[in-house]
């Protein structure tokens, strides 16, 4: 249903809209514990899918500027549409020869971004370790 | 049909502009409803009375094609007291995230001292607490961004509101709302967060206090801007002139602010917003408070005005915000990138005298093609055909062609087209270049022939030419130029999509005629925008105007740009016509250093530019509108009747109470010769439209022949500019504000009499061509001489016989013209003729004309009061009017007055009195 996604959002991504009364059990327990789980869901769930969004962004703009997409979906057209031999030669060899720049630029971009999302999901987990690390070893 | 109304009050005391929507644009996509809990009824909320309710029992809630916004006391209290709540807690929370940074910062502290080699540091970084610290510094700053970022990583958003069918709507109204099939939501989910902390802020103890709300909206930096915008200015200072008090804007019980919410959450999905706002609240508070109304009235202005300015204003805010090419919610335009030529080959020769669309269009935020969704699908579908895939666009100039070409060059950049269109781009030929570059380097020939061959190869381009009739041989020839012998087969074999565009006249004149090359084409017709899309277009130009122009436009003059465009200019179409005149306006305002823009700078502006009375009606032109009948009464002697009957009907145009779409007024003047009836044309062209006495004659005893419809419709074309060649339709277009006199139309052909019905009508005419030219501010007098004899021979045995001739004259009229055409006149004007008093008066007159000529030569001219009894008497010819009187004195008068220069050498500043002599 369209508008349980958008309740859901609202409600989760807020704690004024909670069905809870907060206000007529003025305790801080409460809130605690509501910003903490919203916190998770926030870190974990909402952001990761907004962080792909992005990855994909960042893939039709890359694969655009380097005009990656049209350069397979073409692979095999001839040199400027000379049906012969020497035509379809010289376009699958200039193709042959730029795509693989084009490709690691390509996968560079890709492979930084993915890595920084890896990060956000670890940095949580990893700061807790270190916490309890120092505290109790 | 919905309207809305808006005019500047000082401009226009009398005119209220309005700007109707056509039905496409009026599609209800709203509906506010009402539960009565006690009878457990639904009823439907009248949006131009909207309540308060501010008993329990009411429930007010609102409803879009697909959800339900509901709002109940239950849930303001609840929500706003966590607002409330949660303010406090927030700021414990970020306080607490920053203590727990600060060991961060002394970490950052110590690898400082370290690096002047303190031994203590030393130690602390080798120290486990180091760690410890790290760690709890990087959750603090978790916790700090989770607070920062998370409404704006994912803020709450309003579903878009698709219309309402109509058949829906009459059956809502029949049997009620069926409220199961409805997506229920809740309305406060929507509210931003100032705007939700307002609303706390203002309830106390189960009561708001609308009042202190109102003080606390209108200081709201939004919605300050939103009333700056809408050319209103409301602040505390100006609330007791305004009547605004606790008394107006009174305290209610909670239950009273979920209409408030209703009707702001209806605001925010009008103006398509993403959140309800605090400028929602505003307009809400407009809506429902009568105060607030009367206020809007006073000032011309309306809530249409204020939501205009709301998504203006809310608009930009967005796109600030969201201008990165990373912004998954923002569409990206692809454009083929720096390798595409690898592909499709490169077009060297073509580039010179081309553009690329697509190109240009990824380069802007700009959208295109607003309001013309249907051309663009119907274009898309043409040029993705594989055969038969060249596509006209038609239409008048104006009304957005070539934004049609951008709109679709954006949709294949960003990928909504068909599989076979992706990752085509438009060139647009640009001929002045190609024969810059023929005179330059090649003959025009050779760079055509390349120029197709490369397009051919490149195999990914579809062809723009503007104004294709200039490659079209017959019009080809005239310009000299070979171009459409060479790309004739390109067109004709569909080797790649063409794309024309060209108006209906040239359509009908280079194309209709050739069947082979409009076989090649599809027709893509373009209509002319509505004003309420016109709008959207110059709201999205006033950033980029303000910034040029250093001139603040407030809606209200972007809504008289559209209206006076709409209305008074028509040789170009909307939109272009409306954006013309608002740059033309903001120029204006900057040469003469005004920062601001008004209706009225609008209006001068229009006025100058193209010679319309659109000025304002102030006390002077209120007096002068007044003083018409008598002012034109002094000119036109003896036919007070006909005067007081044009006038009335010119009165009632210049104050608006007329149908825009017929011509201001259209009149049938019966009666014989020489009693004023071209004469009263003249003065009243004189009177009204300010231009002398010129107005547009057209003698239809010219039209007698059935053939001559052709003649009366034509055009002048390219022999236009002589004089003698002009025809009817070029001179309306050329004078849209004129009076255009038919005379004697009972001799014209009944076939070119039934023109008149649409002309009379609808306020148009259509050429031969195609083209059609408005009547709409024209006033249009038709003259007859039918029923003279009867007017002449009745009046000649008997003068108090004079109803009784007008009444057979007109009862010959019925009879020889058809009751349609009859009925469409505004009056039909029988003019009497002159007894001989009236002539005395008219000679005087003439006289006086003849005085004033004498004294630009310094002579003046003197008579005695009998003279111009005389001269009537001596001239009168029954059945000729006040002609006679006119040549008797030029015979007469004059010839005496020039022999008595000449033989007594009369000098400047000596008098010469008229002798009796003289006209015996």
């Amino acid at each position: 249903m369209k508008n349980d996604s958008l309740q859901i959002n609202t409600k989760n991504s807020n704690p004024v809209f909670t069905d809870v009364d907060l206000a007529s059990t003025p305790n801080f327990l409460n809130y605690i514990t509501f910003t903490i789980k919203d916190l998770l869901y926030w870190w974990y769930i909402q952001m990761p899918i907004y962080y792909l969004k992005k990855l994909g962004r960042i893939s039709t703009i890359v694969s655009d500027q380097l005009s990656i997409h049209i350069l397979i979906r073409y692979f095999f057209l001839p040199w400027k549409r000379h049906k012969a031999a020497v035509g379809y030669f010289i376009g699958i060899t200039t193709k042959l020869i730029y795509l693989p720049f084009a490709l690691s630029i390509y996968l560079l971009a890709i492979s930084g971004y993915s890595i920084l999302i890896l990060a956000w999901l670890l940095i949580p987990l990893v700061a807790s370790l270190f916490i309890l690390i120092s505290l109790f070893l | 049909m919905a309207t809305y109304s808006f005019s500047s009050k000082s401009l226009y005391p009398y005119i209220t502009l309005s700007l109707k929507m056509n039905p496409q644009s009026t599609e209800q996509k709203t509906l506010l409803g009402y539960h009565d809990k006690h009878l457990n009824k639904l009823g439907t909320i009248d949006p131009k009375a909207l309540p308060i309710f501010i008993e329990e029992r009411y429930a007010p809630f609102l409803v879009t094609r697909d959800y339900i916004f509901n709002v109940s006391t239950e849930k303001i209290f609840n929500i706003t007291e966590n607002v409330k709540a949660l303010k406090n807690f927030n700021i414990l929370k970020r306080i607490f995230a920053n203590i727990l940074i600060i060991p961060g910062l002394i970490i950052a502290l110590i690898y400082v001292l370290q690096l002047f080699n303190s031994e203590n540091a030393e130690i602390l970084i080798t120290n486990n607490i180091m760690n410890l610290f790290f760690w709890i510094s990087v959750l603090g700053i978790i916790i700090l961004w989770h607070d920062y970022y998370r409404t704006k990583s994912h803020p709450t958003r309003l579903p878009n509101a698709e219309p309402i069918s109509t058949k829906e709507i009459e059956d809502i109204k029949m049997s009620g709302f069926k409220l199961g099939r409805y997506s229920p939501l809740e309305s406060l989910y929507f509210f931003s967060e100032d705007a939700l902390e307002i609303l706390a802020n203002n309830i106390k103890k189960a009561k708001f206090d609308s009042f202190q709300l109102f003080q606390e909206i209108i200081s709201e930096p939004l919605s300050k801007e939103v009333l700056n915008r809408s050319d209103l200015h409301i602040d505390k200072t100006t609330f007791k002139d305004l009547g605004i008090s606790e008394d107006t804007l009174p305290s209610y019980d909670l239950a009273g602010l979920r209409n408030i919410i209703i009707y702001a959450n209806e605001a925010a999905i009008l103006t398509k917003a993403r959140q309800i706002e605090c400028c929602h609240i505003l307009i809400a508070f407009f809506k429902a408070y009568p105060v607030l109304q009367q206020i809007l009235k006073e000032n011309k202005n309306s809530t249409e005005i204020l939501a205009e300015a709301s998504k203006f204003l809310l608009h930009e805010e967005y796109v600030q915000n969201h201008s990165s090419i990373f912004d998954t919610t923002q569409t990206y335009y692809k454009n083929g990138g720096i390798a595409r030529d690898l592909v499709y080959g490169w077009t060297f020769i073509l580039g010179h005298f081309s553009s690329d669309v697509n190109e240009s269009v990824a380069r802007t935020q700009e959208v295109f093609g607003i309001g013309h969704k249907r051309e663009i699908e119907s274009l898309t579908a043409t040029v993705g055909k594989l055969s038969k895939n060249n596509a006209l666009l038609i239409g008048e100039p104006g009304v957005g062609k070539s934004s049609i070409i951008k709109g679709l060059a954006q949709k294949i950049n960003r990928g909504d087209v068909p599989e076979q269109l992706k990752d085509k781009r438009i060139v647009q030929l640009d001929l002045n270049s190609l024969m810059a570059q023929a005179s330059k380097k090649k003959n025009i020939e050779e760079l055509i022939k390349k120029a197709m061959e490369e397009l051919t190869k490149a195999g990914n381009t579809i062809l723009y030419i503007d104004e294709i009739q200039e490659l079209i041989p017959a019009k080809a020839e005239k310009s000299g130029s070979s171009i459409a012998g060479m790309m004739l087969p390109y067109i004709l074999e569909s080797v790649f999509p063409i794309v024309g565009t060209l108006n209906y006249a040239d359509y009908k004149r280079y194309f209709l005629s050739n069947q082979s090359l409009s076989n090649a084409f599809d027709n893509i017709e373009i209509e002319e925008l509505s004003p309420e899309k016109t709008l959207e277009i110059l709201t999205a130009k006033v950033p980029f105007l303000e910034g040029n122009f250093r001139t603040y436009i407030p809606i209200p003059a972007l809504m008289v740009s559209t209206e006076l465009a709409q209305r008074y200019i028509h040789n170009r179409k909307l939109p272009d016509s409306a954006v013309n005149v608002i740059e033309s306006t903001c120029s204006w305002a900057q040469t003469n250093g005004i920062n601001r823009l008004t209706a009225e700078h609008v209006a001068k502006v229009v006025s100058i530019q193209y010679g319309i009375p659109v000025k304002s009606i102030d006390a002077e032109e209120a007096t002068k509108l007044m003083k018409l009948e008598e002012t034109i009464k002094q000119k036109v002697i003896g036919q007070e009747q006909a005067v007081h009957l044009i006038v009335e009907t010119l009165k009632r145009s210049r104050t608006d109470v007329r149908d825009p779409n017929k011509p201001i007024g259209a009149f049938l003047f019966l009666g014989p010769t020489g009693v004023g009836k071209t004469y009263l044309s003249r003065v009243v062209a004189q009177e009204y439209f300010d231009r002398g006495e010129d107005i547009i004659r057209v003698d239809m005893s010219e039209y007698q022949e059935v053939s001559s419809i052709s003649k009366f419709l034509d055009t002048g074309g390219d022999s236009g500019f002589q004089q003698n060649k002009i025809s009817l339709i070029d001179r309306i277009k050329n004078n849209p504000y004129s009076v255009v006199l038919f005379d004697e139309i009972e001799k014209a052909h009944p076939n070119i009499l039934n023109l008149f019905l649409q002309l009379l009508d609808e306020g148009r005419l259509t050429s031969n061509l195609g083209e059609t030219v408005s009547f709409r501010n024209c006033i249009v007098i038709c003259t007859s001489n039918i029923g003279s004899r009867i007017i002449l021979e009745s009046l000649e045995k008997d003068q108090s016989m004079w109803s009784e001739a007008r009444d057979k004259a007109i009862i010959e009229l019925r009879q020889a013209i058809s009751p349609e055409l009859y009925n469409r006149f505004d009056e039909i004007v029988v003019f009497g003729p002159h007894n001989v008093n009236n002539l005395a008066t008219i000679a005087d007159l003439q006289l006086q004309e003849l005085a004033k000529r004498m004294s630009d030569k310094s002579i003046n001219l003197e008579w005695d009061s009998t003279i111009p009894m005389l001269i009537a008497n001596k001239a009168n010819e029954p059945g000729l009017g006040a002609r006679p009187i006119k040549r008797f004195i030029q015979r007469n008068i004059e010839g005496k007055i020039a022999t008595e220069i000449i033989s007594q050498g009369t000098k400047s500043g000596e008098t010469i009195t008229l002798k009796e002599s003289w006209i015996r």
